[in-house]
């Protein structure tokens, strides 16, 4: 079964089996996810996806509904320039890269953010608390979240 | 509408509305619906998903996640995502709704997880449905010879959202009272063992020194609901705090109920029921 849907912002047409999941498909043909082993049950974190703008795990995603749907990888997602500025104030809050969670936490806290912009701290320490590492990224994550979501709100309240 | 897959593969078809979804049940009576597909297996040794033989994904049915407002309630459509139902809902939800819908799975599950299939999973009430019942929710299945409603009082009966041929769970009516006190809690999740999980939902409304209302539901997964509608008579009307003899005789009401199940309790739900009761109303002795 030829799937077109667009991968990471190029037209692309990939061959999947109707029940693989989208992780399947996407990590042997469109080389994403070659270093990662998801927990397969969709709460590791480590297959998540963004599709149609909303963050998945597509490990649980069948690849039959990605069919004309855009769909964006935290590969993807890393050349954006909202990824920069995230991850600008991440590294001024004193970000130190783990390599267990850093890249899985910054694509789940970034989605959760566009979703819920008026997200308060415990529920962005809730969120960022979904993803399970022992590390200890995620003070700096909560003060992240905070300043992106102040900046966004100055944006949009200079914008009225 | 699209269809993928031949014999022996699954069949999967995926309708862009409701009224496509159930024609497609006239060929395909045997046909299973796919909602959101966070229950649904993955094989770990494929990698694959286990999907029935013909499948029904309702990914595309665009009026299955309609929200409406009336005056006195708001219609969640089954397809409702579980953030959908937090973001459009926003005030409207009642609390206790957005309490037990946010703390699902992660919220990238959220994103995927529906409402309707939170409610029709096999042969389990999802953790959704204890509070829609203490709010007096009601459910619309509707199949190509019309609808009908299911008050949750049947489906917590039956045990669970028995669905008939054809039959596709619509939306879900809940009622806008005001409730300024709400408890919910779960304990566990779907992947934890039957005899250690449990819900408790409850509602309440004390005015001037009084429970004007009160609604307390426990979920025993794997036995059924326990709901007392002759401890919460009992209860509404009482001046707060309660008295000792009033806590006492609710408690063995409780106790009552638990033994009353049609599949026992085990001793840790048991426990966590008596702590849960004793926590709610402690808490409406401190209002």
């Amino acid at each position: 079964m030829k799937l077109p849907f667009i991968l990471n912002g190029d037209d692309v047409t990939l061959d999947g089996d109707v029940s693989e999941s989208l992780f399947t498909v996407l990590r042997r043909d469109a080389g994403v996810f070659q270093e990662k082993t998801p927990c397969m049950k969709g709460t590791c974190g480590r297959c998540h996806v963004s599709l149609d703008g909303k963050e998945v795990p597509s490990c649980v995603v069948p690849f039959f509904q990605v069919r004309q749907r855009e769909v964006v990888t935290p590969e993807g997602f890393r050349q954006t320039e909202e990824y920069g500025r995230f991850k600008a104030i991440l590294d001024d809050e004193g970000l130190v890269e783990c390599a267990e969670c850093t890249e899985v936490q910054i694509f789940h806290l970034f989605s959760y953010l566009e979703l819920f912009p008026h997200a308060g701290p415990e529920e962005c320490r809730s969120v960022i608390g979904e993803i399970p590492c022992r590390c200890g990224s995620r003070p700096v994550l909560e003060r992240g979240a905070a300043r992106w979501l102040e900046q966004k709100e100055a944006v949009r309240v200079g914008r009225r | 509408m699209s269809a993928a897959g031949e014999s022996p593969t699954p069949l999967v078809y995926s309708p862009r509305s409701l009224g496509e979804a159930l024609a497609l049940f006239v060929p395909n009576p045997q046909a299973q619906l796919f909602a959101g597909g966070t229950a649904w297996q993955v094989d770990h040794l494929t990698a694959s998903i286990r999907l029935s033989p013909v499948t029904i994904s309702l990914h595309l049915a665009e009026d299955l996640k309609r929200v409406t407002y009336g005056e006195r309630f708001i219609d969640l459509g089954g397809s409702l995502s579980l953030n959908q139902l937090l973001l459009v809902g926003g005030a409207w939800i009642p609390p206790i709704l957005k309490e037990a819908a946010r703390v699902i799975g992660t919220s990238a599950l959220r994103n995927l997880a529906t409402l309707g299939g939170n409610l029709c999973q096999k042969g389990v009430l999802g953790d959704l449905f204890p509070p829609l019942h203490v709010l007096g929710a009601q459910l619309e299945v509707r199949n190509l010879r019309g609808s009908r409603w299911l008050p949750t009082q049947q489906v917590a009966e039956e045990g669970r959202v028995i669905l008939g041929s054809g039959e596709i769970l619509t939306r879900v009516r809940v009622p806008l009272e005001e409730w300024p006190l709400h408890f919910y809690q779960k304990i566990g999740n779907i992947r934890t063992p039957w005899d250690e999980r449990l819900g408790l939902a409850a509602l309440a409304r004390p005015k001037n020194g009084q429970l004007e209302g009160f609604r307390l539901a426990f979920h025993v997964p794997h036995s059924g609901i326990i709901r007392i509608r002759d401890l919460e008579a009992e209860l509404t009307g009482q001046t707060l705090p309660l008295s000792h003899r009033e806590r006492a005789q609710a408690l063995a009401m409780i106790d009552d109920a638990i033994e009353a199940l049609p599949l026992p309790a085990s001793q840790f739900q048991r426990d966590r029921i008596v702590h849960m009761a004793r926590w709610v109303l402690t808490r409406l002795d401190e209002e």
